[in-house]
């Protein structure tokens, strides 16, 4: 076979992009909805604190309890719509499910033990170690947008904390929801 | 010193195993993302997958997802390796050539 040095790499480039966008469309179609939903309901969870701060706790309930209602929801419309089977998805689930229910039982423990005192410090609190499990994640499945989206959240988390204490909830809600429903998103149209 | 591919070599079907080794080992990648992907008609992206599947680089399954049919491609062990070795042979072409 007669190969020149351009076909050559002309072939690779186009390997190498093949692979990239097989490996995007994979990570959009098993993170996108699920970002647009809790981006979706952390803009309006920000917001409606902000107007309304001593129902905080209702309305951040609310949330959770739409959010897990959502996910377990959507999650078979997520799994039906994939571009690929994998033979152990069921017990990958169960290991993901799994991280993630140990980080809310530590999130408990760990507020017990320090003792926050205003709902700010809880609430930024819970925030970065929601990201500190997207970080996780992302690494884990070498899925590296997650990577970075957690960083991103916890820096605009610790800005808001320390530089707009006033307008904390504001502030959370156009940046980290909006990061989170904005990756989701655009995942969602230029990867998949 | 390795070698090129005939089978592989052809665009398509590059494209086809790139596709397929970029997923984990295991995982199957679905007929009409792949069409999609490479902008193929059905049968032309079928008469590829038939030439693939004849050299033992990949099967063709077709099972039922929520009650609807699905076709799904894996590339084999087989297959791997000789789409490895045709992108060293042509690192070496671009290799040899810069020498």
């Amino acid at each position: 076979m007669n190969v020149t040095n351009d076909d050559a790499v002309q072939s690779l480039a186009q390997v190498e992009q093949t692979m990239a966008r097989t490996r995007k469309a994979v990570a959009a179609a098993y993170s996108s909805p699920l970002l647009i939903l809790w981006g979706l309901l952390w803009v309006a969870a920000y917001t409606a604190t902000h107007f309304y701060l001593k129902y905080a706790d209702v309305i951040f309930g609310v949330m959770a309890g739409v959010g897990l209602l959502g996910s377990f929801l959507v999650w078979p419309r997520v799994k039906r719509n994939l571009p690929v089977k994998e033979p152990v998805e069921e017990k990958m689930n169960l290991r993901v499910g799994a991280l993630w229910g140990s980080l809310f039982i530590y999130i408990f423990i760990w507020l017990s033990i320090f003792a926050p005192v205003n709902g700010m410090q809880i609430n930024a609190f819970v925030c970065t170690a929601v990201m500190f499990a997207y970080v996780i994640t992302g690494l884990w499945f070498a899925a590296y947008f997650m990577v970075w989206l957690g960083f991103a959240v916890t820096a605009t988390t610790l800005a808001g904390f320390y530089l707009l204490p006033a307008y904390y909830c504001l502030w959370m809600a156009v940046t980290a929801g909006g990061l989170l429903l904005g990756t989701g998103l655009y995942l969602h149209v230029r990867w998949r | 010193m390795a070698e090129l591919d005939n089978i592989i070599h052809q665009p398509v079907r590059l494209q086809i195993m790139s596709a397929l080794v970029a997923l984990d080992g295991g995982e199957e990648l679905d007929f009409v993302y792949l069409r999609k992907l490479l902008d193929l008609t059905d049968g032309n992206l079928g008469a590829h997958l038939a030439r693939l599947e004849e050299a033992g680089y990949l099967k063709v399954k077709k099972t039922f997802v929520a009650r609807k049919p699905r076709t799904f491609i894996i590339a084999t062990g087989k297959g791997r390796d000789a789409f490895e070795e045709h992108i060293v042979a042509l690192r070496q072409i671009i290799g040899g050539s810069q020498k």
